[in-house]
C-alpha cells in the first residue's frame, strides 16, 4: 500500500526525487494505466486494453505488460525497454489526493525514489517550491483531467456496447501455455455492426482514433511473445 | 367472438404478482408496437399490497435480465441482497441443553447428481464422513456461515461465482416494475377500483368497471387481485380448495428490523427457525430485516405468538410494530377459466417456507406469455394445459412443504399433529417410503414443470437426518474412486472460494456505488 503524503515544505524540505530512467514502480506489474490520449502511441508497444478495477469494478484502460500476474517484460535494471513511456509511470511518486473543494499535491513517501542526494530537489534553500516540482504538480494535474476524459470515453464503449470479454490463450515454443482472462477489447463485430448513425455520432466525439488504436493493438501480444521467448 | 384475435390483455391488480405479469407478457409481445397485443393494467389505489412475499428463486435472474431491468439498479432501488440458501434452525428436533441443529437448503451443487450423484457414497459413509451431506457435494453452506457474497464486484450483473436469488422489498420491488412496465415496455397503467366485473352471454369476461374510468374491455383478463381474486373467484364462480388439513398454519405475524449500525452483517441466506407452532423467517436485506412468525392458531394464541417472535428478534424488537397476517393456505380448484388467468395470491397461497410465491408467479407469467392463444377457439386446450400444470406445481410445492414438517423430531403438539398421518398426503408419504431403501432418482422427477429438483430434495431430506438405508445395495455403488475425487474437489474449491469471495454487506455496499458491469 502506498504511504501517501501532502507535500509541505517541513516536512519534505530536504527531499530530493531520483531520476526514473526504468519506471522502477512497474516491474513487477503486468500493466500500466493509460489514457485515451496516449492510446495511439502506446498502442505501437503494447496491447492497449481493458481490465475491471478490483476494488470497484469499473473499467480502466491499460497497456499490458506481461503475460502472467506479476511480470513486465519492458522492465529492465538499466533502461526501459520500450521506445513509449505509459504516462501515468512517470509521474511517481506524486499523485492528486482530491477532495471536494480543493486537490493536494501528495507524493509516496514509500517510494524508491524519495531520497535526500540524489534528484531534483523540491524546495530550495528558502522551502519555496522548486521549478521542478512546479512543473511535477502541473503534469499530475494534467492527467488527472485526462483520466476524466478516458472515463467518458470507457462509458462511450460501454453505452455503444463495444467491449467484450476476452481470455488471452498464447502457447510460446517450448513454454508453458499462458492463460489470462479478465481482460475486455474492443469487439471488432460490434463495431462493424453500429448503425451509421451511431457510428458517425462516435466519429464526432472524436473517440474513432483511440478505438482503432485498441483494435489495432491487440496484434501487439506477439511482441510480449517475442519478448518473452527472448528472455 | 371464438374467431376474433386477443389484442388486449387486462390485468387487474397490481403487486408483484401484476406488474410482473405485465412485465413478462408487454416483453414478449413487444407492446410498444400498437400493433402488437396490448397490456393494461389496473391498480386500486386504495387496497395496499400484501407485500411479504420477500425470497425468490434464482429463476428471478433470469427474469430481471429478460424483461430488461439491470441488476444494480434492481438492487439499489429494491434494497435487495443476495440469497444462497435457507437455513433450517432446530427443525431437526427441539434444541436440547441450548444447543440448536441446523442445516441447509442450497442453490449451489458443485456437481450435477444427475451426472454423479455423490449421495449413496456419503449415505454409505465412503466421503465426508462427519459432514453433513451439504458440506459434502458444496460449499455454499460454507459461505453463508461466513457471511460472504455469492459474486464479486468484478462479475457482470447476474452472473454469479455461485448460484443464487435474492432478497428484496416486495414494495419497492413492484414500484420499480411498474416504472419499468409504463415507461419502457408500452403497458398501460391505470389508478382504479374495479367495481364490477361484466361477463357475455358465454360466461367469458368481457370488461371490468371502475370507479374512475369507463368500462374496461379486453379479450383476455388476468386477475392479480390477491387474496380477493375478484374475477376468477368473485366472478367466475371458482372454489378454493383449502389445504389447511395438510399445512396446519393460518396465521403470520411480522416485524420489519433495522439494523443496529451500518456495519451489521447481512445474512445472504434466509433463516427459517422451527418454533413452538411454527417457524420464524428472517430475511436480510440490505437496509432491515423482514421477520415473521407463521403458525397455527389452534396451537398458540396470537399474543402468544408476537411474544415468540419479539423473544427471536432479542432486545432489538423493543418499540417496533407487529402486524398479524390471516393466511388462506389453499388453491383454487381452477387457475384458468375461460378468458381468466390468476397469478399470485388469487389463485393460492401457501406458507412461504420455501420461497414459492414469487417463483410461481414467474412460472404462471412465462406460461402465460408462451401459450396465449390467438383467439378463443382453442383456449379452452390451454386452459386445460395450465390448469394441468399448475395443479401439479401446487400439489408438489404442497409437498415438499408438509415433507419439512413430517421429518422433524420435535415434539410439541403442534409438531405432532403435522405428523398425524391423516395430514399427509398420500404421495408424500409413498415417496417417503420408497427413499428408505432407494435413492430420489430422476424418475422422481418425470414431470417438466416439477417445482423442486431433485437436489433440493437431498439437502433437506438429509438435512433433516432422514433414515435411508442402502446398505442392501452397497455393491452397486462401486465408483468410490470418482466420489471421492469429486468430494476432495468439491473440498479444494471451497478453500478457493473463501478466499475468492467479498463480504455479503461490503459488496452490496460497493454495488450501490459502483454498480455491476454489464458485461
Amino acid at each position: 500500500m502506498a504511504n501517501v503524503q501532502p507535500i509541505s515544505s517541513t516536512q519534505h524540505g530536504d527531499v530530493k526525487i531520483k531520476d526514473n530512467a526504468t519506471l522502477a514502480q512497474s516491474k513487477n506489474r503486468h500493466f500500466a494505466p493509460v489514457v485515451v490520449q496516449e492510446f495511439v502511441p502506446a498502442s505501437q508497444e503494447f496491447p492497449v486494453i481493458f481490465i475491471k478495477d478490483s476494488e470497484t469494478g469499473t473499467f480502466r484502460s491499460i497497456a499490458l505488460l506481461g503475460l502472467k500476474p506479476e511480470e513486465n517484460l519492458f522492465y529492465a535494471d538499466d533502461a526501459w525497454q520500450a521506445t513509449y513511456k505509459p504516462e501515468g509511470l512517470t509521474l511517481s511518486p506524486f499523485l492528486l489526493n482530491q477532495g471536494e473543494d480543493t486537490s493536494l499535491l501528495c507524493i509516496d513517501v514509500d517510494s524508491d525514489l524519495i531520497n535526500k542526494e540524489l534528484g531534483e530537489r523540491l524546495f530550495d534553500e528558502q522551502g519555496n517550491q522548486t521549478e521542478w516540482l512546479k512543473d511535477q504538480g502541473e503534469k499530475v494535474v494534467q492527467y488527472v483531467e485526462k483520466t476524466y476524459a478516458t472515463q467518458n470515453f470507457i462509458k462511450l464503449l460501454l453505452d455503444n456496447d463495444l467491449i467484450s470479454s476476452q481470455t488471452l490463450n498464447l502457447k510460446l515454443e517450448n513454454q508453458e501455455q499462458y492463460t489470462l482472462s479478465g481482460l475486455y477489447s474492443i469487439d471488432e463485430k460490434k463495431l462493424n455492426a453500429l448503425s451509421d448513425e451511431a457510428f458517425n455520432a462516435l466519429r464526432k466525439t472524436g473517440a474513432l482514433p483511440a478505438i482503432y488504436a485498441s483494435l489495432l493493438s491487440m496484434q501487439r501480444i506477439h511482441n510480449l511473445a517475442r519478448r518473452k521467448m527472448a528472455q | 367472438m371464438s374467431k376474433e384475435t386477443i389484442k388486449h390483455v387486462v390485468i387487474v391488480g397490481g403487486g408483484t404478482a401484476g406488474w410482473l405479469t405485465a412485465a413478462n407478457l408487454a416483453k414478449k409481445f413487444n407492446s410498444h408496437d400498437k400493433s402488437s397485443i396490448q397490456v393494461t393494467l389496473i391498480e386500486s389505489p386504495d387496497i395496499p399490497t400484501v407485500g411479504v412475499g420477500e425470497g425468490t428463486w434464482p429463476t428471478m435472474r433470469k427474469t430481471l435480465a429478460k424483461i430488461g431491468i439491470s441488476e444494480s439498479e434492481f438492487l439499489t432501488k429494491c434494497n435487495a441482497s443476495f440469497k444462497q440458501a435457507t437455513k433450517f434452525v432446530n427443525w431437526k428436533e427441539t434444541p436440547k441443553n441450548e444447543t440448536s441443529n441446523h442445516y441447509y437448503h442450497l442453490f449451489t451443487s458443485i456437481f450435477d447428481p444427475a451426472d454423479f450423484n455423490l449421495a449413496p457414497y456419503w449415505n454409505l459413509g465412503k466421503v465426508g464422513q462427519g459432514q453433513t451431506y451439504a458440506d459434502s457435494v458444496s460449499v455454499q453452506g460454507k459461505i453463508c456461515e461466513l457471511g460472504l457474497a455469492p459474486k464479486t464486484i468484478l462479475n457482470k450483473e447476474f452472473e454469479g461465482v455461485q448460484n443464487y436469488a435474492y432478497h428484496l422489498d416486495a414494495g419497492l420491488f413492484a414500484k420499480l416494475l411498474k416504472d419499468h412496465c409504463v415507461e419502457k415496455l408500452g403497458v398501460v397503467h391505470i389508478p382504479a377500483n374495479v367495481t364490477e366485473v361484466n361477463l357475455d352471454e358465454e360466461g367469458y369476461i368481457s370488461s371490468v368497471s371502475t370507479d374512475v374510468a369507463d368500462d374496461i374491455s379486453g379479450d383476455f383478463f388476468v386477475d392479480c387481485s390477491g387474496f380477493r381474486s375478484l374475477l376468477l373467484g368473485d366472478a367466475l364462480g371458482i372454489p378454493f380448495h383449502s389445504i389447511s388439513d395438510t399445512l396446519l398454519t393460518d396465521h403470520a405475524v411480522t416485524i420489519q428490523v433495522p439494523y443496529s449500525d451500518e456495519s451489521s452483517p447481512i445474512a445472504s441466506t434466509t433463516i427459517s427457525t422451527a418454533q413452538v407452532a411454527g417457524w420464524t423467517w428472517d430475511i436480510a436485506l440490505s437496509n432491515r430485516r423482514g421477520t415473521g412468525y407463521v403458525y397455527s392458531s389452534k396451537h398458540t394464541t396470537h399474543e402468544a405468538a408476537e411474544q415468540t417472535l419479539r423473544d427471536y428478534i432479542g432486545s432489538q424488537a423493543e418499540g417496533l410494530e407487529a402486524r398479524v397476517i390471516k393466511m388462506n393456505v389453499g388453491y383454487r380448484d381452477k387457475f384458468w377459466h375461460k378468458n381468466c388467468f390468476a397469478i399470485g395470491l388469487s389463485a393460492a397461497f401457501v406458507e412461504p417456507l420455501e420461497a414459492s410465491a414469487i417463483f410461481l408467479i414467474e412460472a404462471s407469467a412465462n406460461m402465460l406469455s408462451e401459450l396465449m392463444p390467438k383467439n378463443r377457439s382453442t383456449m379452452h386446450l390451454i386452459e386445460e394445459k395450465v390448469n394441468t400444470s399448475f395443479k401439479f406445481r401446487w400439489e408438489k410445492t404442497i409437498d415438499f412443504i408438509k415433507m419439512h414438517y413430517f421429518l422433524s423430531k420435535r415434539e410439541e403438539p403442534f409438531w405432532q399433529a403435522n405428523k398425524d398421518l391423516s395430514t399427509v398426503p398420500k404421495t408424500l408419504i409413498d415417496s417417503l417410503d420408497r427413499w428408505k431403501d432407494q435413492l430420489v432418482t430422476s424418475y422422481d422427477f418425470d414431470n417438466v414443470y416439477e417445482p423442486f429438483p431433485l437436489e433440493s430434495y437431498q439437502y433437506v431430506l438429509y438435512g433433516m437426518g432422514f433414515e435411508q438405508d442402502l446398505r442392501y445395495s452397497e455393491s452397486a455403488y462401486s465408483m468410490t474412486d470418482v466420489a471421492q475425487r469429486n468430494y476432495s474437489q468439491v473440498q479444494s474449491i471451497a478453500q478457493q472460494v473463501e478466499k475468492q469471495l467479498p463480504n455479503n454487506r461490503d459488496l452490496l455496499n460497493k454495488v450501490k456505488q459502483h454498480g455491476f458491469q454489464k458485461i
